[in-house]
C-alpha cells in the first residue's frame, strides 16, 4: 500500500473521511504491520499528517534518516495552496463527522493493538513522538489535529490501563487460588499453571508501567502546554478529555494535581472553554463515592464557581447552576447565604433554562422532603414547604407577581401544584398575613398547569412532534381535571371570603376558565355552578371596573359553552346585562337633562359604562339599544361627558358592530334584511361619530383611531367577496378620513419621546406608538389603504429603526411580497419626500449632497434598496420605475422654464443607490432616458458643481468592466 | 497573535495559519484569574410587575399584527373573525390624489 493512496479514498484516512468499518481497516493495517513494519508505520504516521490537511508524502527513507522535528518542518511546506482550512475545522456535510470518526479510528487502533503491538517499543513510540512534535508546531493545523489525536490516544490508553488494573486483580486472585490449591495438596511439587500466572503477573506489571509512562509523557509534553493554547478549541479539547479520564479513572486522575488545570481554565475568556470545564466537573460531583476527592478543589475555587452562575454565556451559567446544586448536595455547609442569593434571584431571570436550573437549586436546598402533589395535606410536610416558598417569594423582593417564579419551578417541584395544601393554608388562617401571595402563586400555578403556557419571554422555541403534542394535551387535560375537582367546590367560597380585595378577586375570578367543565356533571358538582354565579354577581357589584367585568364576562361566556352549566349562567347573564343597560340609560338620560353633573354622578356614569364595555368585550349584549345612547354621547361637545366615557362609547360601538355582524354571519337574525340594513347604518354612524371625535376632540383620540382601524379591517371589501349579501356592509373610506388617520399616525408615532416620564411610563408610551403604527400598517397590507399611503412610513425607516424597525420591516416586506411595483413607487415617493423635507430646512436653495443630513438620506436609500434583494430580473420593472420617477423629479424645474437649474438635481445621487440593482441592458436604457430627458427640458448639463450629481449618477449607470467584478 | 504565511504571486488566497506565540502567556493566565468580571453580566430580570409583563406581551410584533388594535376586542369569536379578515390584499394602485 503506497502512502499516496492514503490521501485519496483508501486506508485509514479514507475510512475516517467517508466513514466505514474501522475495525476492518485497522485489522488490515495490523496485517501490513506484521508483514512489513516499516511500511505500515510510515502509513500510520502519514495518516496523522494527512488528517491535518497536509499534502506532504512521508517516505520510509525520511522516517529512517530525519528527526521528527525535521520531518514536521519539511511537511509544513506541503499544505493546500488555496485555503487555510484543515479537516478539524472544515464545514459541510462531508466533514461533519470527521472528528468523531478520527477519534473512533484512534480508539479502534489502540483497542486492536492493546495486547501486543502497543508494547513493542516501536509503534507507540513513533506515533507519540510525531504527535508531540506536531502538537508543538506553530502551524495551527498540525497543533490542533495532533492535540486532538494525542488526547484521544490518551483516553484510549486510560481504557487500556483500566483493563490492566482489572487483569492484575484477576491474576492476583488466580495466583492466590492456585497457591491455596497447592497448599491443600501438600504444598510441594511443580505447578505449571502457577508459573504461567506468575509470568503473566510480571508481564501485566510491565505493561502497566509502559502505559503509565506513555500517559505521563503525553500529559507532560502535550497537555500541560496545550491547555493554554491560543486557540480556544485546543483548550476545550484538553479539558474535555481530562474530564473523561477523571470520571473513568478517578483513582489516578481525580487529584488536585490534575484538577488545578480545570480550576485555572474556569477563568478562560472564551465561554466554550468555561463551559467545557463545568461539563467536566458536573458528573464528578454527582458520583457519591468519589466526591470526597473534590473537597479541596471546591474550597479553593468556590468563589469563581459561585460567580459563574452570572456568566455572560447563558448555557455556561445554566451549567454553573446545576453544578451549585451538585456541590450543595456533596458539601452542604460549603455555600454561604451570600453565595446562594444570586442563584435564588435567577429564578426570576428571562432565560428559561437558567431559571429552571436555579429552581432546581431551590428544590435541592429548600424542598428536599417534598411529598408528591395530592398527598394528604394534613400529614405531609408540603403545607410548611409551600409556606417557605411563599416566604421566598415575599422576601426575595424581586417580583411583584408569581408567574416567573412558578414557571421556574412547575416542571420540577410538585409542591407548586399541590392544590390541597394551598386550600389548607388559606382555610386554616395560618398564613393570613400572606394570603395575597398564596393566592397569587396558586393562581399562576393553576393557569400554567392547565394551559402549559409560559409567561412572556420564557416560551421555548419549538414544539415536539405530533405524538408529543397529543401526550402534552392529555397531560393538560389531566391537570385540569385535578384542578376542577378541588376548585369547583372551593372557588365560590374563596371568592366570598376575599370579595373585598380587588387583587385577590382578579386572580380568583378567572379560575373557571381552567376548569374541565364536564366535571360539574361528572363529579356531581352542579350545585357549585349556581354558587359560583352568585359569587360572580357579587364581584360585579363590588368591583365595577372594566377589567374585572371583562373577566367575569369571559368566565360566564366560558360556562355557557357547556350544556351542564349553560342553564345556570343564562339567567344570571340576562340579569347582569339588563342591569348594566338600565344603568347606562339612566346615566345618559340624567346627563342629557341636567347638563351639569356632580362627582358622584360622574363616578356612577363611568362605572356604568365600564361595566358595559367589560361585558360586551366577551358577551353579545344583544338587542339592548344602548348603541344609540352611545351615539348620543359622542355627538355632544367635548367635555360634556367625561372623556373616559366617550372612549368607552366608541369601544362599545365598535364591539356592537362586531357582535351584530356575528349574528348575521351565523344567520341567527330572524329578519336578515332588516339586520343588514340596520348594521350598515350603524357602521356609517360609527365612522361619522369617530371622525367627528378625531376632528373636534383633543383627548381619547387613540382609542377612537384604534377602533376605526379594527372596524375598517372588518368592514373591508373582503366581506362582499365572502357573501354577496354583505356587500352593503362594506365601508369605503374617503380621502378626508384617510388623511386624518395618516396625519394622526405620523404626528403621534414619529415624534421624539419626552423624557420627563419614568421608565414604565416611557415604556407604556412606546407601546402605544408601536400599536398605532402597526395598526396603520395593517390597513396597508390588508388592502384598506393603497401601498402609496405607506410612503410616510418608509420615509422614517432609518430614523426610527431602533424603536419600530421590526414593525416597519414587517410592513415593507408584506407590501413587497404582494405588490413589488407599487412598493417601489412608494419607496421612490418616500425618498422624494425625505429630500423635499431636507430642502425645506436647507439654507441654500439647492440641497448640498455633501451635508451630513444628505448622508442620512443616502443611508435611507441604501437600506430601502436592500429590500429588493438581488433577483434583478424579477425586480426589473420596479427598479426601473424608481429610476424613471427619480429622474423626472430630479430634473423638475419649479418656477417655470426661466429658472436656471432644476432644484432637485442632487436627488440623482440618492437614486444612485439603486443603480446596482439594474440589469446591464437596463442601465443603458436609463442612461439614455436621463440624457434625453435633460435635453428635452432644455438642459444641457454644464460643468457647474451643481451638475456634479448628474455626472456621478450617469457614471453609476455605466456597466463596469467585467474584470472589476471580483473586487 | 495570529499571522499568515504569505506567498509571493497570489496575494488574495487564504493561507496556512501560523500562531506565534502558540500559548496564552503566564502573565495573561494570571491576570485572567485575578479579574474575571468581564465574563459576568448582571441579572437579566424578567418583567417584575404584571403590568410590565403585559406591556412586553403586547409589544411583540406578531401579536401587534394578529390581534385587534382595540384591547376590548378580546372575545374568541370576535378575534377569530378579525383574523379571518386579515387577507393579504394589497392595493397596488398609485397614491390617490385629491
Amino acid at each position: 500500500r503506497s502512502g499516496g493512496k492514503l490521501t485519496e479514498d483508501g486506508g485509514l484516512l479514507g475510512a475516517v473521511k467517508h466513514g466505514g468499518d474501522f475495525k476492518k481497516v485497522v485489522e488490515e493495517w495490523i496485517n501490513n504491520y506484521e508483514a512489513n513494519p516499516d511500511d505500515a508505520l510510515t502509513e500510520l504516521l502519514q495518516f496523522f499528517l494527512s488528517s491535518s490537511g497536509c499534502r506532504g508524502k512521508l517516505t520510509g527513507d525520511m522516517l529512517l534518516k530525519l528527526e521528527y522535528s525535521e520531518i514536521v518542518r519539511h511537511m509544513t511546506e506541503e499544505f493546500d495552496e488555496e485555503s487555510g482550512d484543515y479537516p478539524m475545522v472544515m464545514t459541510g456535510a462531508q466533514w461533519k463527522r470527521f472528528r468523531g470518526n478520527f477519534s473512533q479510528m484512534i480508539m479502534t487502533l489502540v483497542a486492536e493493538c492493546k495486547h501486543s503491538i502497543i508494547f513493542n517499543n516501536q509503534m507507540m513510540d513513533s506515533v507519540i513522538q510525531l504527535l508531540t512534535t506536531l502538537a508543538d508546531s506553530q502551524v495551527r493545523a498540525f497543533r490542533h489535529t495532533a492535540t486532538f489525536a494525542a488526547m484521544t490516544l490518551s483516553s484510549a490508553l486510560v481504557d487500556v490501563t483500566l483493563e490492566l488494573v482489572e487483569n492484575k486483580a484477576k491474576n492476583e486472585r488466580q495466583i492466590e487460588a492456585e497457591q491455596a490449591k497447592l497448599k491443600a495438596m501438600g504444598g510441594s511439587g511443580n505447578n505449571d499453571k502457577l508459573d504461567v500466572l506468575i509470568a503473566r503477573k510480571t508481564e501485566l506489571k510491565e505493561h502497566a508501567q509502559d502505559v503509565s509512562d506513555m500517559l505521563q509523557y503525553i500529559f507532560k509534553s502535550v497537555f500541560v502546554h496545550r491547555y493554554r493554547d491560543c486557540l480556544p478549541d485546543i483548550r476545550s479539547i484538553c479539558i474535555n478529555e481530562l474530564g473523561k479520564w477523571m470520571i473513568v479513572y478517578p483513582e489516578h486522575f481525580l487529584d488536585d494535581s490534575y484538577l488545578k488545570y480545570i480550576g485555572w481554565s474556569l477563568h478562560d475568556k472564551m465561554p466554550e472553554v468555561r463551559f467545557k470545564c463545568l461539563e467536566a466537573l458536573l458528573p464528578l460531583y454527582n458520583r457519591q463515592e468519589i466526591v470526597g476527592k473534590l473537597e479541596l478543589f471546591s474550597n479553593k475555587f468556590k468563589e469563581r464557581l459561585v460567580s459563574m452562575v452570572m456568566d455572560k454565556h447563558l448555557d455556561t451559567a445554566v451549567k454553573a447552576c446545576e453544578l451549585m446544586s451538585a456541590i450543595y448536595r456533596a458539601f452542604p455547609t460549603l455555600l454561604t447565604k451570600d453565595d446562594c442569593v444570586p442563584i435564588y434571584e435567577l429564578v426570576y431571570t428571562n432565560y428559561r433554562p437558567l431559571a429552571v436550573a436555579a429552581g432546581e437549586f431551590l428544590n435541592v436546598k429548600v424542598f428536599p422532603n417534598a411529598a408528591p402533589a395530592g398527598s394528604d395535606p394534613k400529614t405531609s410536610q408540603n403545607k410548611e414547604l409551600l409556606l417557605d416558598l411563599i416566604r421566598f417569594f415575599i422576601e426575595g423582593e424581586c417580583h411583584e407577581h408569581g408567574a416567573y417564579l412558578v414557571d421556574a419551578l412547575i416542571d420540577s417541584n410538585e409542591i407548586v401544584k399541590d392544590w390541597g395544601s394551598y386550600i389548607e393554608l388559606l382555610k386554616n388562617d395560618e398564613a393570613a398575613q400572606c394570603d395575597a401571595q398564596i393566592i397569587e402563586i396558586m393562581c399562576c400555578s393553576i393557569k400554567q398547569a392547565a394551559t402549559g403556557d409560559h409567561p412572556v419571554g420564557r416560551a421555548m422555541a419549538k414544539r415536539g412532534p405530533q405524538a408529543a403534542n397529543s401526550r402534552e394535551a392529555r397531560q393538560l387535560a389531566d391537570e385540569r381535571t385535578k384542578i376542577s375537582e378541588v376548585f369547583i367546590p372551593q372557588l365560590p367560597l374563596l371568592l366570598q371570603t376575599y370579595i373585598a380585595d380587588r387583587e385577590k378577586v382578579c386572580n380568583l375570578v378567572v379560575l373557571p376558565l381552567y376548569f374541565q367543565l364536564e366535571m360539574y356533571v361528572a363529579g356531581q358538582l352542579t350545585q357549585h355552578a349556581a354558587e359560583l354565579m352568585k359569587a360572580l354577581e357579587n364581584v360585579v357589584e363590588r368591583h365595577p371596573d372594566r377589567d374585572v367585568l371583562a373577566q367575569v364576562a369571559e368566565v360566564i361566556n366560558h360556562l355557557s359553552s357547556y350544556s351542564g352549566t349553560a342553564q345556570v349562567t343564562e339567567t344570571a347573564r340576562i340579569k347582569l346585562v339588563d342591569g348594566v343597560a338600565l344603568q347606562v340609560g339612566l346615566q345618559v338620560d340624567r346627563l342629557e337633562k341636567d347638563e351639569v353633573i356632580d362627582e358622584d354622578d360622574e363616578a356612577a356614569m363611568k362605572s356604568a359604562f365600564r361595566k358595559l364595555v367589560g361585558f360586551a368585550s366577551h358577551i353579545d349584549t344583544g338587542k339592548k339599544d344602548v348603541f344609540d345612547r352611545c351615539i348620543q354621547v359622542t355627538t355632544w361637545e367635548e367635555g360634556r361627558a367625561p372623556s373616559e366615557v366617550v372612549q368607552l362609547c366608541v369601544q362599545y360601538m365598535c364591539l356592537v358592530l362586531n357582535w351584530d355582524l356575528q349574528r348575521i354571519i351565523h344567520d341567527i337574525e330572524p329578519n336578515r334584511n332588516d339586520a343588514l340594513k340596520k348594521l350598515s347604518k350603524r357602521v356609517a354612524n360609527f365612522f361619522t361619530c369617530c371622525e367627528q371625535i378625531m376632528m373636534e376632540h383633543v383627548s381619547g383620540l387613540e382609542t377612537t383611531y384604534l377602533a376605526m382601524c379594527d372596524a375598517l379591517l372588518i368592514f373591508n371589501e373582503h366581506l362582499a367577496e365572502r357573501n354577496d349579501n354583505w356587500k352593503g356592509l362594506v365601508f369605503k373610506m374617503d380621502q378626508k378620513l384617510l388623511r386624518r388617520l395618516k396625519t394622526y399616525v405620523v404626528d403621534n408615532v414619529f415624534s421624539q419621546a419626552s423624557t420627563q416620564f419614568d421608565q414604565q411610563e416611557q415604556l407604556e408610551m412606546m407601546m402605544k406608538r408601536r400599536r398605532l403604527l402597526a395598526n396603520y400598517g395593517k390597513l396597508v397590507i390588508y388592502g384598506v389603504l393603497p401601498i402609496g399611503e405607506a410612503a410616510e412610513i418608509f420615509e422614517q425607516y432609518v430614523k426610527y429603526y431602533q424603536d419600530f424597525g421590526d414593525i416597519m420591516k414587517m410592513i415593507i416586506s408584506k407590501c413587497r411580497d404582494a405588490e413589488m411595483l407599487s412598493t417601489a413607487s412608494a419607496v421612490g415617493k418616500a425618498l422624494q419626500m425625505a429630500y423635499e423635507r431636507l430642502r425645506s430646512t436647507s439654507k441654500t436653495p439647492h440641497v448640498d449632497p455633501l451635508s451630513e443630513d444628505f448622508a442620512q438620506l443616502h443611508e435611507l436609500a441604501r437600506r430601502l434598496s436592500s429590500i429588493f434583494g438581488n433577483d434583478h430580473l424579477r425586480n426589473r420593472e420596479s427598479i426601473a420605475k424608481i429610476h424613471r420617477d427619480g429622474i423626472i423629479f430630479a430634473l423638475e424645474i419649479s418656477g417655470g422654464r426661466a429658472s436656471k437649474n432644476p432644484t432637485n438635481v442632487s436627488f440623482l445621487e440618492v437614486i444612485q443607490e439603486f443603480s446596482q440593482k439594474l440589469l446591464r441592458q437596463d442601465k443603458e436604457c436609463i442612461r439614455r432616458y436621463l440624457e434625453k430627458h435633460a435635453l428635452a427640458m432644455g438642459r444641457i448639463p454644464t460643468e457647474s458643481p451643481l451638475w456634479s450629481s448628474y455626472a456621478l449618477y450617469k457614471d453609476s449607470l455605466k456597466e463596469r468592466n467585467p474584470d472589476d467584478v471580483s473586487s | 497573535i495570529t499571522s499568515e504565511v504569505r506567498r509571493v504571486g497570489r496575494p488574495r488566497k487564504r493561507r496556512l495559519v501560523i500562531d506565534e506565540p502558540k500559548n496564552i502567556s503566564g502573565d495573561e493566565m494570571k491576570s485572567q484569574m485575578a479579574n474575571y468580571a468581564d465574563t459576568l453580566q448582571p441579572l437579566d430580570l424578567a418583567p417584575p410587575t404584571r403590568k410590565l409583563m403585559k406591556l412586553r406581551e403586547c409589544g411583540n410584533v406578531e401579536k401587534l399584527f394578529h390581534l385587534p388594535g382595540n384591547d376590548v376586542l378580546r372575545a374568541k369569536a370576535l378575534v377569530k373573525f378579525y383574523q379571518s379578515s386579515l387577507l393579504p390584499n394589497v392595493k397596488g394602485q398609485e397614491v390617490a390624489e385629491n
